[in-house]
């Protein structure tokens, strides 16, 4: 098998994992010096928080999380993946108390992966605004609610 | 098309960037094109042409940097950074601060070596933000921002503001200043809990609940001129 479906099948089996609350695996998929992007140029890592520790506060701030693979390819030593996050947002997720809202996401990542196969660098875009939206810092209610 | 082929496509769409005669070129008449809002959609080439021209208009010194591309099946994944300036001068005022950066992914789907579909991901809320350090003293042509927020996909933030009397929005700029209920009641001559009733009248109209998040929102928007 190639290095590239091997890559895209290591991140298929995490985001299914992920999905289901299993993070029992990560260090074999992603290397302990791994360097996260957000959507924000010169963003890195929130904090003093790993990769680990702020996948881990997702879980709990939005534990019935629906991770849906769009799209996945790779070429060398990348593999990008198009995805769709739908979840509730029931818990503390960084200091915001639970909302109850509904958030519908579509992001992409891409994901550099080092010479053993494990995850060196990753970069996040979504809609950052989106998910402000949908918490209730711009809701899209109102403009739902209009139509009806 | 081989790899090499699609992506050199897209480096010519990248390099045409703005100029939307050469278009037709690049992207097929039946494009479909999602986001960068949730849910936006943009069908056509047309369509496409016309609101690249718009952010022409609003941003004509703007350059991309490709970081990352490569290519797949019938796919090419870009990796971007826009910079650009903010128009120089405002009624003669030149503005301050002019640059900003937005980094974003754009996903295209090439079908008879045009392109067919296109995902693209950029940081909407980074371009609000740096809005804000254009001068926000001078003040902005009417229908920028509209304009803009429309792009956006935004254009419901207009309607919701719109929702405020004059009264509320005072109470939103004092929010904006750190100041207090109590603060805001002294200044304008009102009781403690007139003002508390105008803070949760704000935070229904702007479906707001807490208040952390209506101090983000007032800052926003300050920031485009509407409140």
């Amino acid at each position: 098998m190639s290095t590239v479906s091997n890559n895209v099948n290591a991140i298929r089996k995490f985001f299914g994992d992920y999905e289901g609350h299993d993070l029992s695996e990560y260090e074999t998929v992603v290397d302990e010096n791994i360097v996260g992007h957000g959507p924000r140029p010169k963003q890195t890592a929130l904090g003093s928080m790993s990769t680990k520790e702020i996948d881990a506060s997702y879980l709990v701030g939005f534990p019935d999380l629906k991770l849906t693979v769009l799209d996945i390819f790779g070429a060398d030593d990348k593999v990008t993946v198009r995805w769709n996050w739908k979840a509730t947002h029931l818990g503390d997720y960084l200091g915001i108390k639970a909302t109850h809202k509904k958030i519908d996401l579509d992001g992409v990542h891409i994901f550099k992966f080092n010479e053993t196969g494990k995850i060196i660098e990753s970069w996040a875009n979504y809609n950052i605004l989106g998910v402000l939206e949908q918490i209730g810092v711009f809701s899209l209610e109102s403009v739902q609610n209009k139509g009806k | 098309m081989k790899p090499e082929e699609r992506i050199s496509l897209v480096k010519g769409l990248f390099g045409d960037q703005g100029q939307v005669s050469k278009y037709a070129h690049y992207i097929s008449k039946d494009v479909v094109i999602h986001g960068p809002g949730s849910g936006q959609k943009t069908v056509g080439l047309e369509a496409a042409q016309k609101g690249d021209q718009i952010y022409q208009e609003l941003y004509p010194e703007k350059s991309f940097e490709i970081k990352e591309i490569f290519s797949a099946e019938q796919k090419v994944f870009v990796q971007w950074v826009c910079r650009g300036k903010h128009k120089s001068t405002y009624k003669g005022q030149p503005i301050q601060k002019r640059e900003f950066e937005i980094a974003g992914f754009s996903i295209y789907q090439i079908e008879e070596k045009k392109i067919i579909e296109i995902w693209q991901f950029w940081d909407r809320l980074g371009i609000l933000e740096q809005i804000g350090e254009v001068s926000p003293k001078e003040p902005i042509e009417p229908g920028y921002y509209l304009e803009l927020l429309k792009q956006l996909g935004m254009e419901d933030v207009i309607d919701r503001v719109a929702l405020l009397s004059p009264r509320e929005k005072d109470c939103l700029r004092d929010v904006l200043e750190g100041m207090t209920a109590k603060d805001t009641a002294l200044k304008h001559n009102l009781s403690s809990r007139t003002v508390e009733s105008y803070l949760d009248n704000i935070k229904a109209k702007l479906d707001c609940p807490f208040k952390r998040d209506l101090f983000q929102i007032a800052k926003i928007l300050d920031k485009m001129d509407l409140i």
